[in-house]
């Protein structure tokens, strides 16, 4: 089914076409709601999202993916809920950023490293994502990210949506979006060489 | 020359091409010369081949339809 026959189904109410499409967007939409109010009150946004989303759909106009325009709808509507909670909005908070870096002990103070990385034994994709445990380590690491770059890692790498649009959905800048997506693969990256080298 | 720790941080620059041509000229002159750093970016890279290939669970079949329920029941009640 092509993108404008799901948005004709969604409009006409196909209960169907709904189930699916909730099913394919869910995961993405709490991401977004989790990253700008937290976990607590994510359900809640994403809820509150779809009814929105129910609501404009007749006027969506194809300017960005359907997803891509969802996950804006889930953006505003958690900023909204914010805003009603008289919470500030921190996507792109610097001191977060700088707080959550590369563990500085991995380097010299010269800049080399100090605790260089080591051989793995999986060395491609398939091997590690072969290993159950592994897997669920990633997850695992995912999962403990702070909300920002769990955002921007599961909107880059795994959505492969671009930097563009996800410095749209989540109003962050570009240098920060750069900076996030590069921790948050740093961490992967750590707890996969972590496991291998235990 | 760059250090290790700045070949560390403009990793994912380099791969999403976001370097300026000195920029990279310089990050492959020192990969070329550091065993370690060839490592890392080996190992980085297929983090991020790795992290592509990842799939998040999709919600449950019961999880899906308790969220439409909702919806469809907040929509009803709106009407």
């Amino acid at each position: 089914m092509d993108e404008q026959e799901l948005i004709t189904r969604l409009i006409a109410g196909n209960e169907t076409a709904f189930r699916e499409t909730v099913r394919a967007f869910h995961s993405s939409m709490t991401y977004v709601a989790r990253a700008i109010v937290g976990p607590a009150s994510a359900a809640d946004v994403v809820q509150d999202a779809w009814i929105s989303v129910i609501k404009s759909l007749p006027q969506f106009e194809s300017r960005s993916s359907l997803k891509t325009w969802v996950l804006i709808i889930v953006s505003n509507t958690a900023k909204s809920y914010l805003r009603k909670q008289g919470r500030m909005i921190a996507m792109g908070d610097a001191q977060d950023i700088e707080s959550v870096g590369l563990n500085h002990d991995r380097f010299l103070d010269d800049g080399h490293w100090a605790n260089p990385p080591r051989a793995w034994d999986m060395n491609t994709p398939e091997h590690i994502l072969g290993s159950e445990q592994l897997r669920e380590q990633i997850f695992k690491t995912i999962g403990e990210l702070p909300e920002n770059q769990r955002a921007v890692l599961m909107l880059y790498d795994m959505e492969q949506l671009s930097f563009d649009e996800i410095c749209n959905i989540l109003e962050i800048t570009d240098s920060n979006c750069r900076v996030l997506l590069h921790r948050a693969r740093t961490r992967v990256w750590q707890a996969i060489e972590q496991f291998q080298t235990r | 020359m760059l250090r290790c720790h700045e070949v560390h941080e403009m990793t994912s620059d380099y791969l999403e091409k976001r370097l300026s041509l000195m920029q990279r000229i310089n990050y492959r002159l020192h990969t070329f010369f550091c065993q370690d750093c060839q490592r890392f970016f080996a190992q980085f890279r297929t983090t991020i081949c790795t992290l592509r290939k990842l799939r998040v669970d999709e919600p449950s079949a019961q999880a899906v339809d308790a969220q439409v329920d909702a919806l469809l029941k907040q929509q009803r009640d709106q009407k």
